[in-house]
């Protein structure tokens, strides 16, 4: 096979006298010997495990790269979930693969072993920047939604805080503000995830919502048109948003159903700071937005059947409280007092068993262009520069 | 041009003949009929040789002289700057040039400004102990142990005197006197301790558990002194006393974390009770301990981990 010209992600090929056009995984990077005769370097193949649903992933798979299927990151992942970076690069390799690694192991182990009839145990991944928090909150979050959890994802609070849509003065309540458009689009998320478990659970509203003169939500409906309602209606998404939170727990609190809670940057809700300024020139804090205390309703330990996963990252804190990625100096006292008791699971940088996986799945993508990065030394030169820390190692691995 | 004038002009040239119409006139040597030459540089033949000067010669450096065993407090009895041919072993002092290692002892400037103790070695300081003996008086009884001399001599006061040799002899910092107390012997209580702690504040070192006072402000030393036990007469009587309203001090303002009392313990208590498998109340006063520490300890790496085990102990999970 004669290599001829490259195009993005297509190689042009003459294969037996016919012209071809090879997506470039397939095509193995060819060398010219001393004789002129191509010949094909062996190429590392990724540690790859076939098991897709993590409920069945062991301590056997750590370090092993499992393939989430693309209905499944549209449906659980669509609105958010994935850091973009992350995104770009399972875009390039047409498939989104994660690693298996111990703390989301950890954690997954430790949620089927819990006792439900207990207040919801809280999970908080925390570490350094880049270590892969998010992404092992991904793995947990596929855990949850294949086991049968109602899902109640927040992918960004910190946005909430930072970079709002639109932030207007409650209708409802005159204490309160309210995120239109970023409650609208948390509703799709949500509808997106839970829209088959909830038909089959068959949940309903158990409180009559009025709305306008003309518009109201009646006893009986199923849950699903109160998202539905917000979705439509931007100026009560907020609201809707508080009384789904509602629904559930007292869902949960009767059996009917488990509510799974997974908040990526849990520490945002504790600060007090946000962007929004009002009329006399004052930030508004922000546990006077209503989706904050809609969710931070959740945090309290007056339901059951329930489960919080989190992460507390730096980088959610605002610019002077980063100088540690500690839990309780990130979550401060009012934090601290809203998740005691919690258990924290410590994420760190690769193992040498995890580099290697990861070198070796860059290589099977064809992302690793240098010659010379599955040798020894090459190896040795991307666990040095990057020092073991994941996302370091993928952003130098971009020019590669 | 007469001859005179001619003569005057060169009369340092050698081998200057005038050829003058008298001496053509005379009786003309055949020899002399060459054309003369004129040396105008004049080459010295014999080169003087300097006189030879008497070569000192460049003795070996001491210390290979000195005996393995000497005593040092002869070849150093007193304080003197450091000479590198006496001390006998090598040593380097100095910020090295790029490429060059640390300068040595030769000719180091650096060695010699400072002060060296090659006078008062272990042995010499041995020796001169053991002739001011005879001036001492014994150490007291009962105070062996420091433990002892705590316990008796709690308080310590330092002063420092100097002398001038000038016009005048004294010196305005002789009046400056310190007094150093242990908190332990004061034998206060949580109360009295909390309060004379945020009386003092920096005063107080916590690695010694030493309260420091210093006092310069009276002109005499004896003024000073007194003037340092009211001062902790005063501190100890304030610490002992409580105000009216002192009763105001809450959650925020107490200067360690008590678990007792607070959302973590209602919290934990809450979880404690909804288990129906009945545990031990091992596991609450483990989750006491690891909060406590964490919060009164500081938090890192381990203090959390300590954390998370108690917490899976609390809810059922290990």
């Amino acid at each position: 096979m004669a290599v001829r010209a490259v195009a993005g992600r297509f190689i042009s090929c003459i294969h037996n006298n016919e012209l071809l056009l090879c997506h470039r995984s397939i095509v193995g990077r060819t060398r010219r010997s001393s004789s002129t005769q191509a010949v094909e370097e062996p190429r590392p193949i990724a540690s790859r495990t076939v098991i897709t649903n993590p409920s069945h992933h062991t301590s056997d798979h750590i370090g092993s790269w499992y393939t989430l299927e693309p209905n499944t990151v549209k449906r659980l992942f669509g609105h958010g979930g994935i850091p973009k970076p992350y995104r770009t690069l399972c875009d390039a390799f047409f498939e989104s693969s994660l690693m298996v690694r111990q703390p989301a192991l950890s954690t997954i182990d430790y949620i089927k072993r819990s006792n439900l009839n207990l207040p919801p145990n809280k999970f908080m991944l925390y570490g350094n920047n880049g270590v892969g928090k998010t992404i092992s909150l991904v793995h947990i979050t596929h855990f949850l939604a294949e086991d049968g959890w109602v899902l109640v994802h927040v992918p960004v609070p910190s946005q909430w805080r930072r970079v709002f849509k639109e932030v207007v003065p409650s209708a409802t309540n005159p204490d309160q503000y309210d995120h239109t458009r970023d409650s609208v689009m948390w509703l799709q998320h949500f509808r997106s995830q839970n829209t088959e478990l909830l038909k089959s659970l068959q949940l309903e509203t158990s409180e009559h919502y009025t709305w306008t003169q003309r518009e109201a939500t009646e006893v009986g409906q199923p849950l699903m048109t109160l998202a539905d309602f917000g979705i439509s209606r931007a100026r009560f998404a907020s609201d809707c948003v508080t009384a789904i939170i509602k629904e559930l727990k007292q869902c949960a609190s009767q059996d009917r159903c488990k509510v799974a809670v997974v908040i990526d940057g849990i520490n945002s809700l504790f600060c007090p700071t946000s962007r929004y300024r009002l009329e006399d020139l004052t930030y508004l804090p922000p546990d006077r937005f209503t989706i904050f205390r809609a969710f931070l309703s959740l945090l309290q330990s007056d339901w059951k059947n329930g489960v919080i996963v989190g992460t507390i990252d730096k980088r959610d804190n605002e610019g002077e409280r980063r100088k540690s990625y500690l839990p309780r100096y990130l979550l401060r006292q009012k934090g601290w007092e809203a998740l005691d008791p919690f258990i924290p699971i410590p994420v760190v940088d690769y193992d040498e068993v995890e580099m290697r996986s990861a070198i070796n799945y860059y290589l099977d993508r064809g992302w690793l262009q240098s010659p010379h990065s599955g040798s020894d030394v090459g190896r040795k030169e991307l666990a040095a520069l990057s020092n073991h820390n994941p996302l370091t190692f993928m952003e130098i691995c971009k020019s590669i | 041009m007469s001859e005179i004038w001619l003569r005057q002009v060169y009369r340092g040239v050698q081998g200057f003949r005038l050829h003058t119409a008298a001496s053509l006139a005379s009786e003309i040597n055949p020899a002399e009929e060459e054309f003369r030459t004129l040396e105008l540089k004049t080459v010295r033949q014999e080169k003087r040789t300097m006189r030879d000067r008497k070569k000192t010669p460049i003795l070996p450096p001491r210390y290979k002289r000195q005996k393995l065993d000497q005593n040092w407090g002869n070849v150093w009895p007193t304080a003197r700057t450091f000479h590198p041919a006496t001390v006998p072993f090598p040593v380097r002092q100095g910020y090295p040039a790029t490429g060059q290692p640390t300068p040595d002892k030769w000719g180091n400037a650096e060695l010699m400004k400072i002060p060296n103790f090659l006078h008062l070695t272990p042995p010499v300081i041995k020796q001169q102990c053991e002739v001011l003996k005879k001036f001492c008086t014994p150490w007291p009884a009962g105070l062996e142990t420091p433990a002892k001399q705590e316990k008796h001599f709690p308080a310590t006061v330092s002063t420092s005197s100097y002398l001038h040799s000038s016009p005048s002899l004294r010196d305005d910092r002789a009046r400056i006197v310190t007094m150093k107390v242990s908190l332990k012997s004061l034998e206060l209580d949580d109360h009295g301790r909390d309060k004379l702690l945020r009386l003092v504040k920096d005063h107080h070192d916590p690695k010694t558990d030493t309260l420091t006072l210093v006092a310069d402000r009276c002109p005499l030393s004896t003024q000073n002194r007194d003037y340092c036990t009211y001062l902790l007469t005063v501190l100890y009587t304030e610490a002992m006393k409580t105000e009216p309203w002192e009763h105001e001090k809450n959650v925020a303002d107490y200067e360690r974390y008590v678990w007792e009392g607070s959302r973590s313990e209602a919290a934990a208590r809450a979880l404690f009770n909804a288990r129906d498998d009945s545990p031990s109340e091992d596991v609450l006063t483990e989750y006491a301990k690891v909060v406590t520490e964490l919060h009164n300890e500081g938090e890192d790496d381990s203090s959390v981990s300590r954390y998370r085990e108690s917490v899976l102990k609390l809810v059922g999970l290990t």
